[in-house]
C-alpha cells in the first residue's frame, strides 16, 4: 500500500517535471525565429540601397565635364594602357583644362581631346579629375546658319551665326567649349565675349599667333551674320554671346553640323 | 494503521511534489537567464548588423561620390586677354 502511494507521488513529480521542461524547449526556439526575421529585414535596406546607387551614374541627357585637378594629367590610348600623352592645366589661356566626358567606366573616363586631329579622344584617370554635370549643349546648323542652345531636351535660345567661307570652311564635329575669354578690344572682331573649342581650323595651322582654334565669338560686324564670312570661327551676334557667357559652363558639348 | 499510512503515503507523494516543483523552477529560473542571455546577444547583433549594414550603404556611395563629385557645372568669370582664334 505504500509503495503503491509513493509510486503515485513519483508519477506525478514527474509529469510537472515534464511539463516544466517542454515549455522551456518551446521557449527556446522563439529567439532564432526572432533572429530568422531580423535577417530578412537587415538584406532588403542593402538591397534598396544599392538599387537607389546605381541610377545616379546613369544619368539621364547631361553631358559630364572633368576639370584637371592638379597641373597635368596623362592620357592613355586604352584603359590601363600605355601612356600617350601628358596635357597641362590651366591651358594657354589660363583656363582649367576641361575634357568632355564620352564615357564613364568608374575609375577610367573616354575624353574629347583639345587636340588635333578633331573628334580625337582618350582615357583618362577618374581620380586625376573632378567631375561636373551639364544639361545644356549647342548646335549650329552649317546651311541654315543658325545656332540653338538646349536645356535637356528644351531649347532655350537660338539666333543666326556665321560660319567659314569656302576656303577656310568651320568644320562639322563635336566639339566643347575649353574657355571663356573677355577681349581686352571690346571693339574688335572678336566682340564681347568669346567662347573657346576643342576643335581646329582643318586649313589654317595657325592664325593671329594661336595654333588655328576654333572658338563661337560675337562680333563688331553683325552684317555679316548669317553668311561665310569667318576664318573658320562661329561668329553670332553680340547679344547672343554675351547670354551663352552668363548661362554656359566651360565644357558644355557642341555640335557642328550641315 | 491503514489511515496512517495512507497519510504518510501523502504527506510524502505532497514533499516529492514539491521538492521536483522546486527544482523545476529552479531549472527553469536556471534557463530564463540563458533564454534571455541568448536573445541578448541575438539582440545584439540585430542592432549590430544593421548598423554596418546601414554604414556599409552610406560608406559605400560616400566613395562613389567623392570620385565623381558630380555637381552642376556653372558659368564661369571669364579670361581678359587678346584672344587668337581663327576668327
Amino acid at each position: 500500500m505504500r509503495t503503491n502511494l509513493l509510486r503515485t507521488a513519483a508519477a506525478a513529480a514527474l509529469a510537472f517535471l515534464l511539463t516544466g521542461c517542454a515549455g522551456d524547449t518551446s521557449s527556446a526556439v522563439r529567439p532564432e525565429t526572432a533572429s530568422g526575421v531580423n535577417r530578412a529585414t537587415r538584406s532588403e535596406p542593402m538591397g534598396d540601397v544599392s538599387r537607389a546607387t546605381r541610377p545616379g551614374p546613369a544619368g539621364g541627357v547631361s553631358s559630364k565635364i572633368a576639370s584637371v585637378r592638379g597641373s597635368r594629367i596623362t592620357v592613355y590610348g586604352a584603359k590601363e594602357g600605355a601612356r600617350t600623352r601628358t596635357i597641362t592645366s590651366p591651358n594657354d589661356y589660363g583656363a582649367t583644362r576641361v575634357f568632355l566626358v564620352e564615357r564613364d567606366e568608374g575609375e577610367w573616363l573616354q575624353v574629347l581631346l583639345p587636340i588635333r586631329p578633331n573628334g580625337s579622344k582618350g582615357w583618362i584617370k577618374a581620380a586625376d579629375v573632378t567631375l561636373a554635370e551639364t544639361a545644356h549643349r549647342v548646335e549650329i546648323d552649317r546651311g541654315a546658319f543658325r545656332f540653338t542652345v538646349y536645356d535637356g531636351d528644351r531649347a532655350v535660345r537660338t539666333g543666326r551665326v556665321a560660319t567659314g567661307e569656302a576656303g577656310t570652311p568651320t568644320p562639322p564635329g563635336r566639339y566643347f567649349l575649353t574657355e571663356l575669354v573677355r577681349p581686352v578690344d571690346q571693339d574688335g572682331a572678336y566682340g564681347a565675349y568669346a567662347f573657346g573649342l576643342s576643335g581646329f581650323s582643318p586649313v589654317l595651322r595657325s592664325f593671329a599667333g594661336g595654333p588655328g582654334q576654333l572658338a563661337i565669338h560675337g562680333t563688331n560686324k553683325p552684317s555679316a551674320i548669317g553668311t561665310r564670312a569667318s576664318h573658320g570661327c562661329v561668329r553670332v551676334s553680340d547679344d547672343d554671346i554675351t547670354w551663352m557667357a552668363k548661362n554656359l559652363a566651360i565644357g558644355t558639348p557642341v555640335v557642328v553640323r550641315g | 494503521m491503514k489511515i496512517k499510512a495512507m497519510l504518510v503515503g501523502i504527506g510524502a507523494a505532497l514533499a516529492l511534489t514539491a521538492g521536483l516543483g522546486g527544482l523545476a523552477g529552479t531549472a527553469a529560473a536556471d534557463q530564463k537567464p540563458s533564454v534571455t542571455s541568448a536573445p541578448a546577444p541575438a539582440k545584439e547583433r540585430p542592432t549590430s548588423a544593421p548598423v554596418p549594414a546601414e554604414d556599409r550603404p552610406t560608406a559605400a556611395p560616400v566613395p562613389a561620390d567623392e570620385r565623381p563629385s558630380v555637381r552642376k557645372a556653372g558659368p564661369q568669370e571669364p579670361v581678359v586677354v587678346r584672344p587668337s582664334y581663327t576668327g
